[in-house]
């Protein structure tokens, strides 16, 4: 009996001391010129590379827009923070993270990555009004017009699609089938969806698709099963650049001369470091590892120096926050939400790590909520990347 | 379903239970002498890998120099770890070592991520070229590594069962207290087995790394197929280790070939429970009380 | 337990029934202190339930051996509650006894084979009857919907109270709790309780004084993995969306973890471990990657020089601050009361 008394006693005594301290938190203090921003972003387990970088393009987007004055709202100018915490990939931290964002940090705007994070935030963030910002390709009945708050501003590779099926038409004209590879999960099956549209609209012959478990530690078995169906071009996604990378060799050592496509990957370093002379043919759609532009080669520097390292799947997000910015400031307004989403929705960025970007999507969605714009693709050829094409996606009609 | 498919999966089987047997090989070692559960074994065959990817990747040396300078090392970590933190549990229940090598996955994996950053790496290759047999692929790179994670497997039991301190490792395994009546040092035995489990783990990472990729987070993957092959091996056998190997090597490469890889992981975890019930000290283990 | 406070104690039953009080009064009226501020609600929920699953686990414990299927267990009940919503349309209150009865079936067919094996390897056939429970839910998709997971598992209603409100779920989650742990509690204390700790001290011995073990481990095996199905339950109808990866192997390690920081020698440790760490967990996620650090940090530090977890802590500082007795053998003995626990 005294044991458990002296459980309830430091039960309590725990739980209130941490109610106390919490309640100390920002929420009373002045917070007028200050927008703040959440980040519920996987920066650990499978996709920690695509966590991180988003994180990455979000800190270094605030950065920027509060050192030239921050974000001009009427008449005042407010500046952005960003609290971000790890929702580890899985969607139950991922609940726990968005609750404390919009109730303890009284955050209105979220960026998230990955469908297990996202959906775990969408049915908390969705009728709180708070507008995500995310990279999500699965789960696409959580999208659309009953989610009006929701933003995919990454491109999937549905959109992805329609710029680097056009340049491998061109680049390769003889092929006429392919076989798909993705992660046994919700976004592996999206994505499969996607191809099979894809190459419908494009008259290529779908051969089927394997799925691969997360934990897999070697390729062959699944590469040699495609194989057997003897495919002229292999689409794998979405998948982190260490496993197409393995994928990619694997294919090469059995035999397969085709070009490997890869949305999702993003990094052209890891492929070759990991197959060597093999990484001949595999091309990478929104990769651009040769900054055109001046305000992209920039980008790329800061980059470096802020992070060590420059992720390039980081540039390919880093316009987000900036589209956020100028829609609050068309908007007038940063609470309410409602606004800064129909403003979000026109708004067209030129010159940014990805080109001109913007929002699509009514025909296709019912609302323009899809992010889309220039698709920098590069190949591998000779041991090295290069830029192979630079186009917006050519949607098709009703998009 | 062709010759040249049978034989094909069957080379990818046995390269797979090679390598596969070669991370296990280091944690049924350290099992049966210590009788501690190292969870954190997969971690250790990470800072291997990224040991090796510093070594010739970024700083240029030679790459069988620094798969041996990464056994090296890792072995003295592996020891330095047993001294520091398994050995003020010694005697005590499994639960603890669990419980610290647990937070050692922890410690270490997330340091690498801080210390090696997110981005995913490999080490390249050190050989390529193939040859062909029957209408299947096997590259010189597989045969290599195939080729040293048996040689090493082969060398471990030699060492276990024709040297003096093999010898001594055994005896601490079966008995620890009549050996150390027989004078053996069992403190030196312990950190010993535990440097030589972790730098055969490491040298296993080097040779994964190069096959595939590397990233702070591959090590509870291999940590993963280490027990599955240990346990349903026995703990504490060689021979247990690399039956066990090609056991969950045949299964992944056929399965996965001939149905889907979900249903490969099923049937490994269901043959490893059927197997435990039969024999429930795995299949050559030895008994633990 | 020490003959001086005990007596103190027995002397003033008064302060013991007042403490107990007051610790009661404010556990119910938790939310009205802190004005009902949902995140803090939601902290104290996911608490409860860690609670839950780290007592059922130290059921398990408390014969000698660990279970890593404890997360799949809790995931059938889990699954079971939230299929029954779904296709049948029955609410939480059918879910959670129909969780509870799958869940003890497929233990009760599940311990028997696996009784046969032994501490590690035990740990091993364990993991993998985990992993194949995980896996089945992900494997057959159209039934259980997969790696995509459940929607809309919604929280029942009691005639006015509606359950989607968190602090209504905050006094559902805590009467689970305070069943789960009385349950516990009571069993450890009883005749059954020493038959299990008798077990895990020399389970030889005990056969040999007639101790039926196999009986024993099963029956605890099922009533744990039951309590984590029905903890399982609650929990799907909380966080309303389940899927396969909320039940793999790190569910059942931090349990484990839970009970080790918290200590193992009373249903004390499992509820003062999983609080303790579930709230610096909730403090450090503002940390990022340095918090899984310092978990692994404070596990070592607590398995090194805090045996006994954090319920030893009282009686370390009693025996700090007490003087002892001045002859050497009632020294000796007061020093082996408080040193040794079990375990």
């Amino acid at each position: 009996m005294r044991k458990a008394m002296l459980l309830f006693a430091g039960l309590l005594i725990l739980l209130i001391g941490f109610s106390a301290c919490s309640r100390g938190t920002p929420s009373g203090m002045i917070e007028d010129k200050v927008i703040k921003i959440g980040g519920c972003v996987p920066l650990t387990g499978a996709v920690a590379y695509w966590g991180i970088s988003t994180d990455q393009a979000w800190k270094d987007g605030a950065e920027v827009i509060n050192a030239r004055g921050g974000v001009k709202v009427g008449n005042k100018n407010y500046m952005l923070k960003i609290i971000a915490y790890d929702s580890k990939g899985v969607t139950a931290d991922a609940q726990t993270v968005t609750k404390r964002l919009i109730e303890q940090d009284k955050v209105k705007y979220i960026y998230n990555q990955a469908a297990a994070s996202t959906i775990g935030m969408l049915e908390i963030s969705e009728p709180a009004k708070v507008i995500s910002s995310v990279a999500c390709w699965g789960y696409l009945e959580q999208y659309g017009k009953k989610f009006p708050y929701h933003f995919r501003s990454e491109m999937s590779d549905y959109e992805q699609g329609f710029a680097y099926m056009p340049f491998m038409k061109t680049k390769y004209p003889g092929i006429k089938t392919a076989a798909f590879l993705g992660p046994d999960d919700k976004d592996g099956y999206d994505c499969y969806y996607s191809f099979q549209r894809l190459m419908k609209y494009y008259s290529v012959e779908d051969l089927g698709v394997e799925y691969f478990q997360w934990e897999t530690t070697d390729f062959y078995p699944l590469v040699t099963k495609t194989l057997q169906k003897k495919p002229d071009m292999i689409i794998t996604s979405p998948t982190p650049p260490g496993i197409t990378a393995s994928i990619v060799k694997a294919a090469r050592e059995l035999g397969f001369k085709g070009p490997v496509v890869s949305p999702g990957a993003n990094e052209v370093k890891t492929i070759l470091e990991v197959c060597g002379e093999q990484a001949d043919g595999v091309v990478l759609p929104v990769t651009l590892e040769t900054p055109q532009t001046q305000s992209q080669k920039d980008l790329a520097e800061r980059f470096k120096k802020r992070f060590g390292e420059f992720n390039l799947y980081a540039g390919n997000l880093s316009w987000w926050v900036y589209a956020l910015a100028e829609a609050i400031t068309t908007a007038g307004t940063f609470e309410d939400t409602t606004k800064v989403a129909d403003a979000l929705e026109d708004v067209v960025l030129k010159d940014t790590y990805v080109g001109t970007a913007r929002y699509a999507g009514e025909g296709a969605y019912g609302i323009k909520r899809q992010g889309v714009y220039d698709c920098y693709t590069m190949m591998i050829e000779k041991q090295k990347g290069y830029l192979a094409d630079v186009r917006f996606p050519e949607l098709p009609p009703g998009y | 379903m062709t010759l040249q498919l049978i034989v094909q999966m069957a080379i990818t089987g046995v390269t797979l239970g090679l390598i596969y047997g070669l991370i296990a090989i280091g944690l049924t070692l350290i099992f049966g002498v210590m009788r501690i559960i190292q969870y954190a074994h997969g971690e250790i065959y990470m800072l291997g890998a990224y040991f090796l990817y510093y070594w010739f990747d970024k700083w240029h040396l030679p790459y069988w120099a620094g798969f041996v300078m990464s056994a090296v090392v890792i072995f003295f970590f592996g020891a330095g770890l047993q001294l520091l933190l398994f050995r003020p549990l010694h005697g005590k229940d499994m639960l603890y070592s669990l419980a610290v090598s647990l937070a050692l996955i922890f410690i270490i994996s997330s340091a690498g991520i801080i210390a090696f950053g997110a981005v995913i790496r490999g080490i390249s290759s050190f050989v390529t070229g193939q040859i062909r047999i029957a209408g299947a692929e096997w590259t010189y790179e597989r045969m290599v590594i195939a080729g040293i994670s048996l040689v090493l497997i082969i060398a471990l039991w030699f060492l276990l069962q024709r040297t003096k301190i093999g010898l001594a490792m055994r005896a601490v395994a079966e008995d620890p207290e009549t050996s150390s009546l027989q004078g053996i040092n069992n403190r030196r035995i312990h950190w010993v087995a535990m440097g030589l489990g972790s730098a055969l783990s490491a040298m296993a990472g080097c040779l994964m790394g190069t096959l595939m990729f590397i990233v702070p987070s591959m090590g509870f993957l291999a940590t993963i197929k280490a027990f599955m092959i240990v346990i349903m091996g026995g703990l504490g056998s060689v021979p247990g280790a690399l039956v066990g190997g090609f056991v969950i090597g045949f299964i992944d490469s056929f399965l996965t070939t001939l149905a889907t890889s979900e249903l490969a992981y099923i049937i490994g975890f269901v043959t490893i429970f059927v197997i435990l019930v039969f024999k429930p000290s795995g299949l050559f283990g030895q008994a633990w009380e | 337990m020490n003959d001086n406070s005990t007596a103190r104690l027995r002397r003033s039953p008064l302060l013991a029934v007042l403490l107990w009080v007051i610790g009661v009064t404010l556990l119910l009226a938790f939310p009205f202190i802190i004005s009902q501020e949902s995140y803090i609600l939601h902290v104290a929920i996911v608490v409860f339930f860690n609670i839950c699953l780290a007592t059922s686990m130290w059921l398990i414990w408390s014969l000698g051996f660990v279970s890593f299927a404890h997360a799949g267990f809790m995931g059938i009940g889990a699954y079971t509650s939230a299929l029954f919503l779904l296709r049948l349309g029955l609410p939480l209150w059918v879910g959670v006894w129909a969780g509870a009865l799958v869940g003890a079936v497929i233990a009760l067919v599940v311990s028997l084979p696996l009784m046969r094996t032994r501490a590690v390897y035990f740990f091993m056939a364990s993991w993998a009857v985990g992993e194949v429970i995980k896996r089945i839910f992900a494997y057959y998709r159209s039934f259980f919907g997969g790696w995509e997971g459940l929607f809309k598992i919604m929280p029942p209603k009691l005639g006015p109270i509606d359950f989607a409100n968190r602090t209504a779920y905050y006094y559902l989650a805590m009467a689970l709790m305070v069943l789960i742990v009385l349950a516990v509690y009571r069993m450890n204390k009883t005749r059954t309780g020493w038959i299990f700790w008798s077990i895990h001290e020399a389970e030889v011995l005990s056969s040999h004084v007639g101790i039926h073990a196999l009986k024993y481990k099963v029956a605890a095996f099922t009533i744990a993995s039951t309590l984590a199905a029905m903890t399982g339950a609650l929990y799907a109808h909380y966080h309303m969306y389940i899927n396969p990866r909320s039940f793999d192997i790190w569910a059942s390690e931090f349990a484990l973890v839970h009970i080790i920081v918290g200590g193992l020698s009373t249903v004390a440790g499992p509820v003062l471990g999983a609080t303790f760490l579930t709230i610096v967990d909730e403090l450090l996620r503002p940390t990022e990657f340095y918090r899984i650090i310092i978990f692994g940090v404070i596990l070592i530090l607590t398995v090194l020089f805090l045996p006994g977890g954090l319920e030893s802590i009282p009686r370390r500082i009693r025996a700090r601050f007490w003087r002892l007795p001045d002859d050497k053998e009632n020294q000796k003995s007061i020093l082996k009361a408080f040193g040794k626990g079990r375990k």
